[in-house]
């Protein structure tokens, strides 16, 4: 007599039961704040959910805390994100109006850019972003960072390729 | 859910290299006409140039002038932790503004039943569910969807008009179903999804068999797995007896019947080889499921063997 096979979403479910006030605790200690808690813990349980993985249940606060923490890093990269573009926009010799909404989907494109990025060489980055982001020929580049024409193709390939792999989902 | 397609390495190193020398290259005849032949040689490599033209998009959402510097502020900042940890404490609760207009589908509900539980549900929109015995949802409506999720067991679901006209489906672990209609079943196991329409159609697409859909007609219904798709059958007549507290077979084996009845009552209930063949029809309440076994008794050639108030077999008499 064996329990009926519990199906990974099930497990899920079982996780959140189990373990959702705990992992509110985790949080609370990490952030310092309830809310911002409660918030993170009910996002950890949506990306588990969406994930489709099967949980590791010999360790599921091991497997919680790591989500958690990746989403951690998410919002301390957005809120660098906001600072640092906010910071930019007052760098600007005209004051510039943008709407909260522009702003939101300014900083989504922001971190999807910046996780793309994640891992690249600083080289790399920069003649990839010259390129990308500033339009820069490769010819302009390599002058401005006296380097060959065919060094600048090369990172920019490998930055390309890269983000690419990244894109996956 | 459409799964991403797997595209090594060398392709989209091969795109990557493309990309850059068309860069500026615009009236290279010769150029282009190389780079038509590449996207004909494989298909992989259309896949790898789309792929290349969502990133090519990414990059355009960027703000000109203001990305760069954004990009690489946040990421001097990011070396400075300590620095960072004190952004974070500064900003507090009430300056978590930004981090809240993520778009993350938001858990609305989650719905639950116990075994031998039945249980309805109206949700936002006046769509009504019912849940059968041991049955587990999500339920997460979005400005754009409403979604359900069916973890385990059983919905009979109603949808009602949506005033946003938002879309209606249900995912299981093997895929989803689309409402475009009114009412239909669809019931998760172990391995296989299934649904069942009686009113108007859906649309069943598997969770790993990219671009495959199928249409299921009222007075239809299909199983389906996360990468296949079954023949559409006829739907077994009375599907939603379930949620009248009835159990209706025609011409079943024993064995697929006590499996059903398993589903709904806590505890073992098995049934013998010897016995599992013989054939079984009628109507079976399911709120008394013990006199639903001993009257099995009178019917045919088997008897009831209890162990425990857990463990329960159905053996040749």
């Amino acid at each position: 007599m064996s329990p009926p096979d519990l199906s990974q979403q099930h497990a899920v479910h079982t996780l959140y039961q189990e373990h959702h006030s705990w992992l509110c605790g985790w949080l609370r200690k990490k952030l310092g704040c309830v809310e911002n808690a409660a918030d993170l813990a009910q996002d950890t349980f949506v990306r588990v959910m969406t994930q489709r993985k099967a949980p590791e249940l010999r360790e599921p606060r091991a497997y919680l805390s790591t989500v958690a923490r990746s989403l951690m890093i998410d919002m301390f990269r957005r809120r660098g994100l906001e600072q640092a573009y906010l910071e930019a926009l007052m760098a600007l010799p005209e004051p510039v109006d943008v709407s909260p909404e522009t702003r939101a989907l300014i900083i989504e494109t922001l971190m999807r850019i910046d996780t793309l990025l994640d891992g690249l060489g600083g080289r790399t980055r920069e003649i990839f972003l010259l390129a990308q982001l500033d339009g820069l020929s490769y010819v302009e580049i390599g002058r401005r960072l006296q380097v060959s024409v065919n060094t600048v193709k090369k990172h920019a390939v490998r930055a390309l390729t890269h983000c690419l792999l990244a894109l996956e989902d | 859910m459409a799964q991403p397609q797997a595209l090594d390495y060398a392709t989209l190193e091969a795109a990557a290299r493309w990309y850059v020398d068309l860069r500026g290259e615009a009236r290279n005849e010769a150029l282009h006409e190389a780079h038509r032949r590449w996207l004909e040689h494989d298909s992989r490599n259309v896949l790898a140039w789309e792929r290349m033209g969502r990133l090519q998009a990414t990059f355009d959402q960027a703000p000109a002038g203001l990305a760069r510097p954004a990009l690489n502020g946040a990421r001097a900042k990011r070396r400075e932790v300590l620095k960072l940890l004190s952004l974070l404490l500064a900003s507090g609760c009430v300056g978590s503004l930004a981090w809240r207009t993520t778009p993350l589908p938001t858990l609305v509900a989650d719905q639950r039943t116990a075994t031998g539980e039945r249980r309805r549900v109206r949700l936002d929109d006046g769509s009504q569910l019912q849940l059968n015995t041991a049955t587990a949802l999500n339920i997460r409506y979005s400005d754009s969807l409403r979604e359900l999720q069916l973890l385990s067991g059983e919905l009979l679901v109603e949808t009602a008009r949506d005033a946003l006209a938002r879309p209606f489906v249900v995912h299981t672990a093997q895929g989803s179903v689309r409402a475009l209609g009114t009412r239909f079943i669809v019931r998760s196991e172990a391995g296989t999804s299934s649904v069942s329409v009686q009113q108007h159609a859906v649309e069943v697409r598997p969770a790993d068999l990219p671009g495959a859909v199928l249409r299921v007609e009222a007075g239809q219904q299909l199983s389906f797995a996360d990468d296949r798709l079954g023949t559409l059958q006829p739907a077994a007549p009375y599907a939603d007896a379930w949620t009248r507290g009835m159990l209706l077979v025609s011409d079943r084996s024993l064995g697929e019947f006590i499996a059903e009845l398993q589903r709904y009552r806590p505890g073992h209930l098995g049934c013998d080889p010897a016995v599992a063949a013989l054939r079984i029809s009628g109507a079976f309440q399911l709120r008394d499921l013990d006199t639903v076994l001993d009257n099995l008794t009178t019917t045919l050639p088997v008897r009831i063997s209890r162990l425990s108030r857990y463990w329960t077999r159905v053996e040749p008499a």
